[in-house]
């Protein structure tokens, strides 16, 4: 394992930090705390950083030539090249509406960046006015993107039967069919029945069960992961 | 009882840290029977080190989706993964004309995946063609890192996908953009509502914890990541055997 200054730093660091959790007797708890206070204004900084490098990418957008598509994705979209006699201009007519709605949506963020901004200096983000301009764009927004995520989502839904005829295919769209039941609270307002209420209470654990696996694996794999990290085996920083 | 409790953890630390280190294959044993060694299959990730292989040569690009969470939050080793990860397409796409493209929706990642970047090129003597714009935040919201991620599958010309760390129901949007540009595409996230929405649209399921197994996977000649693969195996072992004995010691009101 090659050692340098930056994995060092970084290993002690860490290796600091987890002593200072687990054994808090140590009195290193200020010290910790504070740099994970430093971590936090670092964090912001690099969301600035973050949308900064965000808004020069639309801005090199708006600039540059929509790229020529790859010999093989072209050939196997659009299948023979055309034979006519003005193939270039057949090719050109769709890369340049492309090209136009790539400029428009740069455009149209940057454009409201900017008024975002500048309104936010001028007003402040407490300003009512400003708050509700904001959040009329926004939740307008937000809500057309679920209504598309839940077209989506159905879409999804009908092509995972269409492509898996096996168990798996089954047993997915089986308790897609039976949670939609249970979710609507159809079988609560059918019966007062006491088998009917403890087979919904079971039903209704299989979901937690399976997330629950689901998270005890995520868990194990990230302790091992950051432990790696932590060693230095694994480095997510420039070294 | 809270003494217990640290006492525990770091012990439960310690175990996987010497479980790690002394998992690691020695060299000469590596040779004599490295089968030994060896992760069990995970087809989802068998197909995308394949399909990688293949966008590198046919001139396309893969994206790699690094999620949505912050560093401070317990996704946050998920999200790491996903930087090493892009090192290692990065590494592999380096020379052709389309590298790796990674997007995320946390700054600090960003910066990360820039500087790995930037490390990977400068390694390879490629530092001239490295551009920082191959890692972006595309927004620092969940929907607003979906909507600025989907037109980026359509401009770069995508043809692999892949999304590990934190990613909530928007990954279906991003499923959804890249299967317009008939993209290969696999994903596991750390939010369980997330995971519910990749696993129907992946091209191949891809479950949970299967994802800190990527990097096995595509360098399968790396014996640390191998070890950590095994690691976790065992304690997934380990955690089943001691759960299933307390419910039927309960159960016998031995407990």
């Amino acid at each position: 394992m090659k050692l340098s200054l930056s994995v060092i730093i970084a290993v002690l660091t860490g290796l600091f930090i987890l002593a200072a959790t687990f054994l808090p007797d140590l009195g290193w708890d200020a010290m910790q705390s504070r740099m994970v206070d430093w971590a936090v204004v670092l964090a912001g900084i690099s969301l600035l950083i973050g949308i900064f490098n965000l808004l020069r990418s639309h801005w090199v957008r708006m600039g540059l030539n929509l790229p020529e598509k790859p010999e093989a994705e072209a050939s196997q979209q659009e299948g023979a090249r055309p034979t006519d006699k003005e193939p270039q201009a057949r090719e050109a007519k769709p890369v340049k509406r492309e090209k136009i709605i790539r400029h428009a949506d740069s455009a149209v963020l940057l454009f409201g960046f900017v008024v975002a901004f500048i309104g936010g200096v001028i007003l402040t983000p407490a300003n009512n006015w400003y708050l509700q301009a904001v959040s009329s764009i926004q939740v307008p927004v937000e809500s057309s993107l679920l209504a598309i995520l839940s077209i989506v989502l159905l879409t999804i839904v009908f092509q995972f039967f269409q492509h898996h005829h096996d168990l798996m295919g089954f047993v997915f769209i089986g308790s897609v069919l039976v949670f939609l039941v249970l979710g609507s609270g159809l079988l609560h307002s059918m019966s007062e029945a006491r088998w009917v209420k403890d087979v919904i209470a079971v039903l209704n654990e299989i979901p937690l069960a399976g997330t629950r696996g689901i998270v005890i694996g995520i868990a194990l794999g990230s302790i091992v992961t950051a432990l790696r990290q932590l060693l230095g085996f694994d480095r997510a920083y420039r070294e | 009882m809270s003494g217990d409790i640290l006492f525990w953890g770091m012990f439960l630390l310690a175990a996987i840290v010497l479980m790690v280190v002394f998992g690691l294959p020695r060299k000469k044993k590596k040779n004599a029977g490295s089968e030994k060694f060896a992760i069990r299959s995970i087809p989802a990730l068998e197909e995308f080190a394949t399909r990688q292989g293949y966008a590198i040569e046919s001139g396309t690009r893969l994206h790699l989706s690094a999620g949505t969470a912050d560093m401070n939050t317990q996704s946050a080793a998920a999200t790491l993964l996903a930087v090493t990860n892009m090192e290692v397409l990065a590494r592999n796409a380096a020379a052709s004309d389309r590298p790796v493209v990674a997007t995320t929706g946390d700054g600090v990642t960003a910066l990360l995946l820039q500087s790995r970047l930037h490390a990977v090129y400068q390694r390879l003597g490629l530092i001239e063609d490295y551009n920082p714009l191959l890692t972006q935040m595309t927004g620092p919201t969940p929907y607003s890192y979906a909507a600025g991620a989907m037109p980026l599958l359509h401009d770069e010309h995508i043809s692999v996908n892949i999304v590990t760390g934190k990613l909530g129901i928007e990954g279906a949007l991003l499923a959804e953009a890249g299967r317009r540009e008939n993209a290969f595409f696999i994903g596991a996230s750390t939010d369980p509502s997330g995971q519910a929405v990749l696993y129907p649209v992946s091209d191949q399921p891809l479950i949970g914890e299967e994802m800190f197994a990527t990097r096995a996977i595509l360098e399968p000649d790396q014996p640390a990541s191998t070890a950590s693969v095994k690691t976790q195996d065992v304690l997934r072992i380990v955690l089943c055997v001691t759960m299933l004995g307390g419910a039927l010691l309960k159960l016998v009101g031995a407990l």
